[in-house]
């Protein structure tokens, strides 16, 4: 595929993707109950976990298997503070979350990036999530293993512009703004020279050294920002689950957002967003089916694996390479850089 | 000739209890072109990487430019002028060609603070792109610079590689056998851009290579290497009837090579 480098093509398909998910995330107050509506909450924090998951596994090459460790300490910071306090400054229990995962990341990258790389470094990462797993369900003030309860939904703002998020669809509309906000700034990280250096570390990180880039800053730098949006997701969380328990720091939850990335496309900025929707719509279909759900799910991750080494995404831009003009060209919105990858 | 660029002196380097280095003392003086020599296992490549900052001596200092520079990481030294291309050319090979030239042009106005490590640009700077276009021409790419570096025939990802290293505007340029795994009409015309960039930007070039005749064409100086130790360093003509030399490497090497 001939692309000229600086055209916008590409751009705009991601442009009209992004706009059109955010209207049909804003949409569902209208119709939906509030069952789904709380489903599609948490779906849009997941995004969200994934999106900056993928920052480090699909751009930056490298894996993190105690991801959750992130959200987790993100959720438990907005938590803590709105079970203390209902009301507050806008935005400020999520700044919190943020902090808290860059904190987090920060001391991660101290101890495991620092030293190791590849598998050593995921399975330090596990190692670490494990202990903050164990942390929390040890910490009474966080509720044990019973887990935290009691968060209240906060009214945001001041004076005269007030948000209360306990009414109506408030903090729907509040997570999702929230989300569109984090996923642009993601947009941006994974396409700018900082994301482009990234995809070459990912290539040849030796080659990227001779190009006179502190390497393992940069290494540090990605994994620290996604520790902030993984956190900041969780922090999203917490308000609108209104429990928090030590599971969301579990191992098992960490493998949610490389599920995500290897369904949609690890390789593509939307891959994770669309393995996220996919994962959702299935747990929402088979939700009446007692015990037959993981089997769905396990099913159908085996086969796009087996199938689609590259995820959705990347099945969908070979078949249109292989077979251009049967499908439309909007069909998928890959990236510029990855799509010329291809 | 010119000014000194690279002086090194005392480099010892062991990797367990085996000596690889012993003593290596070697200088540079822009616009030159300077071959290390050797049999296999002669510790050139550990040369190099000590040179270009992947290992670190033991003992011995390094001058680049003046500044002392033994402890300092590979990308510092990049910073100050160290280009380096590999034996296996190594290149982004799921970026365009355009592309890699543009990620190796970013990095360097990154590290001069042209630019800034966090941009919120969704694509390069149009004197970016019209830079590496430029060079792409110059280095005989330019009709290539769509296609990805993945697919380019080889010596044309060595010339790419080459062109990554030159953006960079190294004093020092560090190449580890280039012309390895290179057809003949490749080598020559290789060989060619090597003299053209050492001559037009009065880079010290410091080579390795198993191809005497290259050796012999490029290099103005030449320093032969043996377990470690230097036992021969002066010009073409001086190293050429060494006897030492041919006693224990040109001799079979050339009838060989």
């Amino acid at each position: 595929m001939k692309l000229s480098f600086n055209s916008n093509w590409g751009k705009k398909e991601d442009a009209t993707t992004g706009i059109l998910l955010a209207l049909a995330f804003a949409s569902v107050p209208a119709w939906a109950d509030k069952g789904l509506l709380f489903f599609c909450s948490v779906l849009l924090t997941h995004i969200l976990f994934a999106l900056s998951f993928n920052l480090i596994f699909g751009l930056s090459g490298f894996v993190s298997f105690g991801h959750a460790a992130f959200f987790a300490i993100g959720a438990y910071t907005t938590g803590y503070l709105l079970q203390r306090q209902g009301e507050m400054y806008p935005f400020l229990f999520w700044i919190a979350s943020g902090l808290s995962g860059a904190v987090a990341a920060i001391i991660v990258a101290a101890i495991a990036l620092r030293r190791s790389s590849g598998v050593y470094f995921a399975i330090l990462t596990l190692a670490l999530a494990e202990l903050v797993h164990v942390l929390i369900s040890k910490s009474t003030f966080l509720g044990r293993e019973d887990g935290m309860t009691g968060i209240k939904r906060p009214v945001m703002g001041s004076g005269i512009l007030q948000v209360d998020l306990a009414a109506g669809d408030n903090l729907y509309y509040a997570i999702l703004i929230g989300a569109i906000f984090v996923g642009v700034v993601i947009y941006m990280l994974w396409h700018n020279a900082f994301g482009r250096t990234l995809g070459a570390i990912r290539q040849d990180e030796e080659r990227v050294r001779f190009l006179g880039v502190n390497v393992l800053a940069m290494r540090i730098g990605v994994f620290v920002a996604s520790g902030a949006f993984a956190g900041l997701a969780g922090g999203l969380y917490a308000p609108s689950a209104q429990l928090l328990t030590p599971d969301l720091g579990n191992w098992g939850y960490s493998a949610l957002p490389i599920l995500f990335c290897l369904v949609g496309g690890a390789n593509y900025f939307w891959g994770p967003v669309l393995g996220a929707i996919i994962f959702a719509g299935l747990e929402y279909a088979t939700r009446d089916v007692i015990g037959l759900s993981e089997i769905i799910v396990g099913m159908v991750l085996l086969i796009v694996v087996l199938a689609f080494p590259g995820g959705l995404i990347g099945g969908v831009i070979t078949f249109r390479q292989r077979w251009p003009g049967r499908l439309s060209r909007n069909a998928s919105s890959a990236s510029l850089v990855r799509e010329s990858a291809e | 000739m010119n000014q000194m660029i690279l002086r090194a002196e005392g480099l010892y380097k062991s990797y367990g209890s085996i000596p690889v280095l012993k003593d290596v003392t070697i200088s540079m003086r822009a616009g030159e072109t300077h071959a290390v020599i050797g049999p296999n296992g002669a510790g050139k490549t550990t040369l190099f990487k000590t040179l270009s900052g992947e290992v670190f001596p033991d003992s011995g200092w390094i001058e680049i430019d003046g500044k002392r520079v033994e402890k300092l990481a590979g990308h510092r030294r990049v910073r100050i002028g160290v280009g380096r291309t590999f034996q296996v050319a190594r290149v982004f090979s799921d970026y365009s060609v355009l592309q890699n030239l543009v990620v190796a042009i970013e990095a360097r106005a990154r590290f001069r603070k042209r630019l800034p490590t966090v941009s919120f640009r969704l694509v390069p700077l149009n004197s970016v792109v019209d830079e590496a276009r430029g060079l792409l021409e110059q280095m005989g790419l330019g009709n290539q610079q769509d296609r990805l570096a993945g697919i380019l025939a080889y010596g044309d990802r060595k010339r790419l590689e080459l062109a990554m290293s030159l953006v960079l505007n190294p004093r020092i340029l560090m190449l580890d056998e280039p012309m390895a795994g290179m057809s003949v009409a490749d080598r020559s015309a290789a060989a060619e851009t090597i003299r053209r960039v050492a001559r037009e930007r009065g880079i010290a070039v410091l080579l390795t290579e198993h191809d005497m005749g290259v050796v012999f064409s490029l290099a103005n100086r030449i320093t032969v290497l043996n377990y470690g130790e230097i036992i021969a360093s002066g010009t073409p003509d001086q190293v050429r009837t060494s006897a030492k030399v041919r006693d224990i490497y040109l001799g079979h090497e050339v009838e060989h090579a």
